[in-house]
């Protein structure tokens, strides 16, 4: 389905129109819940988180000021949500030096997935993300599936500039690490 | 940026793009519309007192500025209000003036008096607490 810009469908629903409200979370919710699943970590309460954030951000729409975009806006309150059902510090520190060093050849990575069926990497990509930590998981996904740029990680979760950059550089290490541990796994499985 | 770094960086984003994103339920969109349907519906029957606040405070304004008038009315030697002995300064012939407008004319005896004075403490007492539990005070 190809969606109008978020604003169109946020005044029509301001205007009382709850079918423009539908195709709003339609057109968010599997960000919206990916985010919630990389902290809940289970498929049940992180539809129950990004459910319940949907209905947090119905309810306070005539805040919303375009002072961001709604994306941001929304995963903000996903964040916060989530956090605070888990009750997690969210505003850790990080340092590189605290960084395990998992170096790991990323042609590897590539050459084993390429032989592997669609449905199989998928299976197996998901597993390691999974398997990142949640601070990790959540920078991760904001930046490489949402397309959202530090600065904007930075608004959402409330890190610093330069702990969200350690956390990509954390996330990108391990995720590569845990996708060749997993590799190996299966490979050793076939065997 | 290096080389090694952005052919890095190109897999990582493809690895997200392929299995990154997750799916909620087939059911997950129409779960929201419908608590949110059955919000507005509350709100739409909403309890809201008979009597609003503004009243119950004109009411009460009255009725403390007729008890001030009454019992400030400086009631004329032998004319007070007699309860049990003791005599109040509240100047019935205020009272009866009123009472005397509208035709009607009698005499307030002991079991009358204590009737009229139950009957309005007994009223006024149950539609305080009446209020008081319409507005969730105390359940």
């Amino acid at each position: 389905m190809d969606y109008r810009e978020d604003n169109y469908y946020i005044n029509k629903v301001l205007q009382g129109n709850l079918a423009s409200y539908a195709i709003l979370v339609e057109k968010h919710k599997a960000l919206a819940y990916t985010l919630a699943l990389r902290i809940a970590k289970n498929h049940e309460d992180a539809e129950e988180i990004a459910q319940d954030a949907f209905l947090k951000a119905y309810n306070s729409l005539k805040s919303f000021k375009n002072e961001s975009k709604f994306s941001t806006w929304l995963y903000k309150i996903i964040y916060n949500t989530t956090i605070s059902r888990f009750r997690k510090k969210h505003l850790e520190s990080y340092s590189l030096e605290d960084t395990p060093i998992r170096e790991t050849g990323y042609e590897e990575n590539d050459d084993g997935l390429n032989i592997m069926h669609l449905k199989e990497r998928k299976k197996i990509i998901s597993e390691a993300i999974g398997r990142l930590k949640e601070d990790e998981g959540v920078v991760m996904t904001l930046f490489y599936l949402s397309e959202n740029s530090t600065r904007e990680i930075e608004e959402i979760t409330g890190f610093s500039n330069s702990n969200v950059k350690i956390l990509l550089y954390r996330g990108r290490n391990n995720l590569l690490f845990e996708l060749k541990k997993i590799l190996k796994e299966e490979i050793a499985d076939i065997l | 940026m290096k080389p090694e770094k952005i052919k890095r960086d190109s897999l990582i984003k493809s690895i997200f793009d392929e299995g990154g994103i997750e799916q909620p339920s087939g059911k997950f969109t129409s779960q929201i519309i419908n608590t949110i349907k059955a919000q507005t519906q509350e709100s739409v029957f909403e309890y809201k007192p008979v009597i609003s606040r503004k009243v119950w405070l004109m009411i009460a304004f009255l009725g403390v500025s007729l008890f001030l008038y009454l019992l400030l009315g400086f009631a004329p030697e032998g004319r007070g209000l007699n309860l049990y002995g003791y005599t109040l300064n509240i100047d019935t012939g205020a009272v009866r003036g009123i009472l005397n407008k509208i035709a009607v004319s009698f005499e307030l005896t002991p079991i009358l008096k204590t009737s009229l004075i139950a009957l309005t403490f007994f009223t006024f007492s149950n539609l305080i607490v009446f209020e008081l539990k319409s507005r969730s005070f105390f359940k």
